[in-house]
């Protein structure tokens, strides 16, 4: 009975001598593609940085030894080198590798094929329905304002590269140019005028970007508005201290603007180093200052 | 003449086939579950409180807020608001009364997750995530996989009267749709980046990562791995340009779809893993609307097929034929 249902379902096979061939032809290719990495990393990580070792000390072949021309550099700057250049290309051919199979793999369709042929057994299995209900003209105009406005809404959002909410025109990433990394910063004022630092959590729910621009804008304020905005960022550091015993009280809150001046495209790092150092400018973007007068400086 | 006839009729037709060819509803509806799972986990419980009376200090309304003039409330009922999202979002999750916990999913949802875009900054992880609220609202997602579909089954056997599962397009659309928003949304991502300032030319994938590194991001060591070579973050950067932009050729090419879809969803955990931009996955739950779980159970092997009893509705329907 299985047998049959797979039969009916899955389809006859015509010749599977051609298939058997190729379906070991493509067994062999990828347990060999597997050893290969295998081996190469063996060679890449453990075999040659012996192999360097001796060849710095001399003890190689002379011929080989003639490879490590400038000894004046230690043995680990060589190996560190040589780690850095061969994991590279270890992975640019270890992808290439896979790549290339996979294409293979998929030029040929056969797990493609496959799983296709399947799922449209499956789906006309489903396409001999015992009832079939058909759609009102009504239904079909609903679900088509529908698509028509998820179509208009999205299209428009982009063409004007505008938010309309929930539609966008989704601006992430689009504008970069070489130029200086920059963060923002608070920092806390203790009544004494001391600096301590301060999390962007203490002035929850504004999160980073909002405490930028807000920032950035609080000078262009009336005085007034200035007045009620510092009393507003007063209240919601209370809010966050009254969750959070370990927060001091503040006298007033500075904002600065850190900038790295890094050549940004050719700075390389490694897992052992923090990415950030100290920043090489730090330019104060506005001050505020609690209760009982509040006022700003810049 | 009947040039321009032809293609509108066959235009027409294959818009027919493409958004309403009869399927069971079993697909839909465990999707919607699904995604309201997700959405749950995601969105779900958020403290509202904080935004309340914020617009004193900057408000820049976007969409309905500035249409309606909705601002934020005081922060007992913003956060009674938030619970009554949550609330509605497990409903249409469980399929408990769903017209009106999805009408609710989506209207609540609006406000609560809307509501920090008008502070200046608009957070994208929400707005895919609500356009299918939406579309879900409109549907008849709650027919299958839902609680309210076991009540009418129950309360048919009750009175004596059969219950059958009908095949119907009300149960494809849906689905198409999402697709639709969904690259529609990559591809605006994509054509942002390519007529932006740079990205293509000064290898914009790396100063993103650096940039996160810079800000505080405890990067972790493949970031940094990654960083090493100009020849990785350049070629990424133009997959991810071509990926992006290419979106729409997943509704008409089923092995584009694949490809294009396992590729969208690579990036964004890689986004996720790499930088810590949207790790959480908000867009997630939109992933789910193309896998097809009814054949997937096709597709399984048999022994595992026979216990979810997918064999047996097979079985049935051949021997029917």
């Amino acid at each position: 009975m299985e047998s049959e249902l797979h039969h009916s379902v899955f389809g006859a096979e015509t010749d599977p001598t051609p298939r058997r061939n190729r379906a070991t032809l493509s067994r062999w290719l990828f347990i060999g593609l597997l050893m290969a990495i295998v081996a190469s990393w063996i060679g890449v990580e453990w075999i040659a940085p012996r192999v360097i070792e001796r060849l710095y000390r001399q003890e190689g072949p002379t011929a080989l030894n003639k490879l490590i021309k400038n000894r004046r550099n230690s043995l680990e700057s060589h190996l560190v080198h040589w780690r850095t250049e061969s994991r590279r290309a270890w992975f640019s051919c270890a992808a290439t590798g896979i790549l290339l199979w996979m294409s293979y793999l998929f030029l040929r369709g056969r797990f493609v094929r496959r799983c296709l042929a399947r799922l449209d057994e499956a789906r006309d299995s489903f396409r001999h329905p015992l009832n079939e209900r058909s759609m009102t003209t009504g239904r079909k105009a609903c679900a088509l304002v529908v698509l028509t406005s998820v179509v208009f809404g999205s299209l428009s959002a982009l063409v004007l590269q505008q938010e309309l909410y929930p539609f966008s025109h989704f601006p992430l990433y689009g504008n970069i140019r070489p130029r200086p990394i920059v963060s923002t910063e608070l920092r806390g004022l203790t009544p004494e005028g001391d600096e301590v630092p301060l999390s962007m959590s203490a002035l929850r729910p504004l999160g980073k970007q909002h405490v930028g621009r807000l920032f950035r804008r609080l000078a262009q304020e009336s005085r007034q508005d200035q007045q009620e905005i510092v009393a507003k960022l007063q209240a919601l550091y209370e809010d966050s201290r009254r969750e959070n015993l370990e927060l001091s009280p503040l006298g007033g809150i500075r904002c600065y603007r850190l900038v790295w001046e890094v050549d940004w495209q050719s700075v390389t790092t490694s897992s052992e180093q923090q990415v950030a150092g100290p920043p090489d400018r730090r330019e104060l973007i506005s001050e505020v200052t609690f209760l009982p007068s509040p006022r700003i400086m810049k | 003449m009947t040039l321009i006839s032809g293609l509108f009729r066959g235009t027409a037709s294959r818009l027919d086939r493409f958004l309403f060819a009869p399927v069971l509803p079993g697909r839909l509806g465990i999707v919607r579950a699904a995604f309201y799972a997700h959405a749950l986990w995601t969105f779900g419980g958020r403290d509202l409180s904080g935004w309340a009376a914020m617009d004193a200090v900057v408000w820049e309304p976007i969409g309905l807020f500035a249409l309606l003039d909705l601002r934020p409330i005081d922060a007992a009922t913003m956060n009674v608001l938030s619970g009554l999202f949550t609330a509605s979002m497990l409903l249409a999750c469980l399929g408990l009364w769903t017209r009106a916990s999805t009408i609710a999913s989506f209207v609540l949802g609006y406000y609560c997750l809307g509501m920090g875009g008008n502070f200046l900054k608009v957070a994208h992880g929400s707005q895919l995530p609500l356009i299918v609220m939406a579309i879900l609202m409109c549907s008849r997602c709650g027919d299958a996989f839902s609680l309210d579909a076991l009540w009418r089954r129950w309360h048919a056997r009750r009175q004596g009267r059969g219950f059958s599962v009908h095949v119907s397009g009300e149960y494809q659309w849906p689905i198409r749709v999402v697709w639709v928003a969904f690259a529609l949304a990559f591809m605006a991502c994509g054509l942002f980046k390519l007529f932006g300032n740079g990205w293509l030319h000064n290898d914009g994938l790396r100063y993103v990562w650096l940039m996160h590194g810079y800000r505080g991001f405890d990067m972790p060591s493949m970031t940094s791995w990654l960083l090493h070579s100009t020849m990785i973050s350049s070629v990424l950067a133009k997959l991810t340009l071509v990926i992006e932009i290419g979106a729409p050729a997943l509704l008409f090419s089923r092995r584009a779809r694949w490809f294009l879809v396992a590729s969208l969803f690579l990036m964004q955990v890689g986004n996720g893993v790499l930088i810590g931009v949207h790790a959480d996955l908000p867009w997630g739950g939109c992933y789910l609307f193309f896998v097809d779980f009814a054949a997937m159970a096709y597709i399984v092997p048999t022994p595992l097929r026979e216990a979810v009893g997918a064999g047996r509705i097979l079985a049935r329907r051949t021997s029917a034929a």
